[in-house]
This record gives C-alpha cells, sequence and structure tokens, in this order.
C-alpha cells in the first residue's frame, strides 16, 4: 500500500470531515469571488499565465533588477544556494541582533517552513514563536501545518481548545472567539519582547524592490513593524516584473485563496525606517533561497514555478479532500505539492504524484493555468522509469494479462466470478453489474 | 564561488522579448458620489464604519493613540504615548479604494505605522477627494514609502472556518471622511 492510502485509512473521522468540508466552502467562496471580480475570469487568468511564464523565462535580469532596488531602498539582500545555508545565513542575522534567549516572531510562510528554520533557531537558543494563529496552534502541538493557507484544517475547535488548556493559554471554551481572543492576549506580550520578525513574501517587485506580503489577522504586520530587525525569506522564482503587475494578481491571489476581493492587510514594503519616522524596522533584510528552484526551472517540471501558493487546488482536490495535506508527508502538499516536492527535492518523492485521480480539477482553478495533470503524469513515468515508483503486484499481473490477447479474452469470462473473490477494493464499491453478452460476442453478432 | 555568484550563473539567458502588458480592470466611469457608494457598501460588508467626530467623543475616556499633525478636537482625553497600552488609534488614510472597500495607509515620516495596527480601535481620516476607483489606480499612486493596504477589521477563519474579527490587529475599523 503506498504511503498516502496507509494514512488515509488511519485517519480519525472528525479530522476527514473538518478537511472535506472547509476544503468545499472555499471551492465555492473562490467560485463567487472570481466571478464577481473579474468581467472575464479566464482571460484574468491567461493573462496571469503569461506574466508568470514571463518571469520564469527572464528570472535573471529580474532578479538582478530587485536585488539593485533593494538596495537603493536600504534593503540588504542575502542568497542561499539550499536550506543550509538559508539557515545559516538568518542564524547569523539574528546573532548580530539578538542572544539566544530572545524572542523571535515568526509571521506564516512556506519558505520558512520548507527550510526548517524554528529547529534551527531554538537549537541555537532563541525562543521562536509563529504568530498566525493557525501556525501558533501547530506549533504547541508539536504538529506541522496540513495546508499551504490554512495550516489546521484538519483541526476543531475542541482540540484547540484541549491545546490551549494544557498549555496555560486560556481556561477551556468552545467558542472559536474566545479561543482567538486567548491566543491573541498570549501573542501581544511576545511581539512587544521580539527583538526580531521574519516572514515569507508573496511578490517582490523588480522594478521597485518593494516587498509585497498578504495577510488577515495582522501578525505578519506586527511581526514585519514592531521588532527592530526584519528578515524576509523569499523564493527566488516570487518576482513581478512591475507594479502594475500587482493588483491582477492581488486580486487572484486573495480570490482563489480564500475568496476575498483583498486580504485584510497588504503590506507594501519599501524599506526600513527612515531616521525621522516614528516605528518599524531599522534593519530590512532579503533572503533569496534556491533549494531546488533553479535544478526544476532547468527541468520538465518548471511550470510548477509559476505557482503563487493560493492553496485552491487543494480545495478542489477530491484526493486532498480525504486525506489532508500530511498524507503527502511534504510540507507542500496537494496537487501542488505532488509536483513541486519532487521537482524541488527529486524523483524520489515521485510516488506522491500516485495520489491522484487525474480529473483536472486543480488545473481549472489554478489562477496561474500550470497543467498539473500533464506534470503528474510526466512524473510517474519518470518515477516508473527511475525505478522510484514501484506499481504493486496486481498490477504487473493485470498488464501480463492485458498486453496478451489471449488471455486477456479468457479472464473476461471469469470477471462474473471477482465477486467471489473478497478484496479490499470492494468494501466501499459495487463491482458493475454485467448485464448479459460482452462486447466482442455482441460485435461478432451483429451482422 | 559565492551563493549569489553560484546562482546567478545557473540562471538560463533571457530572451529579449518585452514583458505582457500588464492586466488591468477598466475603471468605469463612476461620480465620486457613486463611487463613495460603492466603497461604503463594501467597507460595511467587511465590518468597517463610517462614523463623524462626534462618535468619538464617547471614547474620550480611553487611553488614546494620536497620529502627529491631526488634530482630534477632543479636550481632556488621555493621549497615551505607549502605543500597546492604547485603546483607540487614530491615523490619516491616503486614499480609499472603492473597488474593494480598502484604505490605502502610507507611512510618511510623521505616520505612526502601529497606531493603525496595536489598539483594537482603528480610526482613520480621509479626505473626500481621496477615493480611486480600483486597485490598479491605488497601486499606481503608491509613493517610495512602506505602505499598506487595509481592508476591513483583522480576521480569521483558522478555527473551523468560523469568521472572528480582531485577532492580532483592530477588531473595529472606523471611517471619518472629511469635505475638504
Amino acid at each position: 500500500m503506498n504511503p498516502f492510502d496507509a494514512f488515509v485509512r488511519n485517519l480519525d473521522p472528525a479530522t476527514g470531515k473538518s478537511v472535506h468540508d472547509a476544503s468545499a466552502t472555499k471551492t465555492q467562496q473562490r467560485i463567487d469571488t472570481l466571478s464577481a471580480v473579474f468581467p472575464d475570469p479566464e482571460s484574468a487568468r491567461s493573462a496571469a499565465a503569461r506574466t508568470r511564464q514571463y518571469v520564469l523565462d527572464h528570472l535573471k535580469p529580474l532578479v538582478l533588477s530587485l536585488e539593485e532596488q533593494c538596495h537603493k531602498n536600504g534593503i540588504v539582500v542575502h542568497w542561499a544556494r539550499d536550506a543550509k545555508e538559508a539557515r545559516s545565513v538568518i542564524l547569523g542575522l539574528c546573532r548580530q541582533s539578538c542572544r539566544p534567549g530572545a524572542v523571535i516572531v515568526k509571521a506564516k510562510s512556506m519558505a520558512t517552513e520548507e527550510i526548517h528554520l524554528n529547529h534551527a533557531l531554538a537549537d541555537a537558543g532563541y525562543d521562536v514563536v509563529e504568530t498566525d494563529l493557525g501556525e501558533f496552534v501547530v506549533q504547541l502541538d508539536h504538529d506541522t501545518p496540513s495546508h499551504i493557507v490554512t495550516p489546521i484544517i484538519h483541526k476543531n475547535r475542541y482540540q484547540v481548545a484541549r491545546l490551549f488548556e494544557e498549555n496555560n493559554i486560556g481556561t477551556y471554551t468552545e467558542k472559536p472567539e474566545e479561543l482567538t481572543s486567548q491566543a491573541r492576549r498570549h501573542l501581544r506580550t511576545q511581539f512587544r519582547r521580539a527583538e526580531v520578525g521574519i516572514s515569507g513574501v508573496n511578490f517582490a517587485v523588480a522594478e521597485t524592490g518593494r516587498l509585497v506580503l498578504v495577510e488577515n489577522e495582522g501578525n505578519s504586520r506586527l511581526s514585519t513593524t514592531a521588532p527592530r530587525v526584519h528578515i524576509a525569506v523569499m523564493g527566488i522564482e516570487k518576482v513581478l516584473p512591475s507594479e502594475a503587475d500587482l493588483p491582477l494578481f492581488l486580486r487572484l491571489l486573495a480570490g482563489s485563496a480564500t475568496g476575498q476581493r483583498a486580504t485584510v492587510y497588504t503590506h507594501f514594503i519599501h524599506g526600513p525606517r527612515k531616521p525621522e519616522a516614528l516605528d518599524g524596522p531599522d534593519e530590512v533584510h532579503l533572503v533569496i533561497l534556491d533549494n531546488g528552484r533553479l535544478d526544476a526551472l532547468a527541468g520538465p517540471y518548471r511550470d510548477i514555478l509559476r505557482c503563487i501558493r493560493c492553496g485552491a487546488c487543494l480545495n478542489v482536490c477530491p484526493v486532498y479532500r480525504q486525506g489532508s495535506g500530511h498524507a503527502y508527508g511534504h510540507v507542500y502538499s496537494g496537487p501542488l505539492g505532488a509536483v513541486l516536492a519532487p521537482a524541488l527535492e527529486g524523483v524520489g518523492l515521485a510516488a506522491i504524484a500516485k495520489a491522484s485521480s487525474l480529473c483536472g480539477a486543480c488545473e481549472e482553478v489554478c489562477p496561474v493555468k500550470i497543467p498539473i495533470p500533464e506534470l503528474l503524469l510526466h512524473l510517474r513515468d519518470q518515477g516508473v522509469r527511475e525505478k522510484t515508483i514501484v506499481d504493486p503486484i496486481p498490477w504487473s499481473g493485470f498488464v501480463a494479462v492485458a498486453t496478451r490477447a489471449y488471455l486477456w479474452r479468457t479472464s473476461l469470462q471469469a470477471v462474473p466470478m471477482a465477486k467471489l473473490v473478497p478484496n479490499p477494493w470492494s468494501r466501499h464499491r459495487h463491482m458493475p453489474r454485467r448485464d448479459g453478452r460482452d462486447f466482442r460476442r455482441w460485435f461478432r453478432e451483429r451482422a | 564561488m559565492n551563493a549569489r555568484e553560484s546562482m546567478l550563473s545557473r540562471l538560463p539567458k533571457p530572451s529579449q522579448d518585452p514583458p505582457p502588458e500588464p492586466f488591468q480592470l477598466p475603471s468605469g466611469d463612476l461620480s465620486r458620489v457613486q463611487l463613495w457608494s460603492q466603497f461604503h457598501t463594501r467597507f460595511s460588508d467587511l465590518g468597517g464604519t463610517i462614523v463623524t467626530w462626534q462618535t468619538l467623543a464617547g471614547l474620550s475616556d480611553r487611553n488614546w493613540i494620536v497620529e502627529p499633525g491631526l488634530d482630534v478636537g477632543q479636550g481632556g482625553m488621555h493621549v497615551d504615548c505607549d502605543v500597546w497600552n492604547a485603546s483607540v488609534g487614530v491615523t490619516r488614510a491616503d486614499l480609499a479604494v472603492a473597488e474593494t472597500g480598502s484604505l490605502l495607509l502610507n507611512q510618511w515620516p510623521f505616520s505612526r505605522r502601529m497606531a493603525s495596527l496595536a489598539p483594537p480601535i482603528h480610526v482613520a481620516v480621509i479626505n473626500e477627494s481621496s477615493i480611486v476607483p480600483t486597485l490598479d489606480a491605488a497601486i499606481e499612486r503608491l509613493e517610495r514609502t512602506n505602505a499598506v493596504l487595509v481592508t476591513g477589521p483583522s480576521r480569521t477563519a483558522d478555527i473551523e472556518g468560523v469568521l472572528v474579527r480582531g485577532v492580532h490587529g483592530p477588531g473595529e475599523l472606523w471611517l471619518i471622511v472629511e469635505r475638504d
């Protein structure tokens, strides 16, 4: 059994239901919003796909321009080839700014999840605090996010309430409003003490060096405004050519991710505080991360780098809905993750490309029109050729029979008897009822 | 080779194609009154409230943090300088965006970013003439400063998808529109 199936089989029904219901709701909200925002959503998606493709084709001049503009604006740019190098750059910046024991606040960021930054900072003695409500819960529970946008899609209010009670965040309550205000109170003290704030980047504008971050809660604003030092971490592909490209992408991201016309807060970060300004960080650092992206860019899965991390393909995916993100066993889950994870880390992870029915819903909702099913097929092909995908024995048996005409004919006669063989497949499904003659006989006797 | 050079050397040589034309939504030809009406609908749907200076008088016993240069015109209120202890933060807003019901706040030298962020109530003050139809128009007018586009009160739906306002940012967003 592949790991995905094994995970789903052991998933408790409450978790399965949380994931399924939330995904279905978000899919509907996405449709409602995008059709209200764009007179022709299809042309918006095509335009976004073109721009993202242009970025991938022109990454070198765009990233160089970004670096130059950031430098002019007072943002210090760092480069990191892999996760280890990124961690050491960030740790170095933290050590320059504060002593071990200091509080470092983090805004939700998939890039920092990808490089497993929290462990490295904690090992160095820092008190790292995730401040997005969902990420805070994940961190308290020593869990991992199960969705790139809504990290605790797999948890319900009772689980959150028990967790808060156990960790002395607040007394047990089943009201989401009260749980939220307990987290607010607790995290307030962390924001006040924090000396460094770490965030991701949604878009970086090559033309002006502006870093754009979106969020709904305000934790990302606090993390990038209150502490003395702000460190932003971005995948090298997250560039957009100009500021005029932003409106389309902001609309598509908010609409596709959470069904909003605009997220509550969209930050346009231009640089550190000016000497005369009343607040804001004294230092802003940007870490540009490769970590497999340049390999992906040169390979057959480069289209996946168009991704803007909206999570719409997770929400719509019938396989994701059954299993949650944890079933994929990687930071990036869902249809996006099934391509991105192996694209970044090598075809050794290709087996998760099997967790798909190839129904094509992911491509239909993708705001940048990534041909995910095509990439999954290619990945399966490569996985089988390089033997990182090993088909279960029944499939090789099927191939042996199906590729030999006489065996196939004989075996068709035996299909009605298949009902008698106990197999896990038929536990939740019915075999089709055979209605009289088979096709071959019908075809022969047709005349 | 350092990280920068090694990463740059792996980026392919680009073609000379010009970038695709940025996509724009038509800005329409609504009058200022119509734009404010559209803004009002969106802003209220999000949970924002349009108020007057009189409304604020009822909060004169709370801790306030007021952006320098703004005359709140109320005697006797306690204008606290510790932004973390303030209940009400009053700041200017530079633009209103009718399409999304958003407010654009630039960080000018006199601005206080934390005043629109830390207190549970954020009151923004805007000129009636400072309204634009679309996000495209708002972003065209970004200055070379830090800025934030605020679209409704702080919110989350992380716990079971239930909408809760006021997570980390203000749960109340009030707007005062001043005649020019």
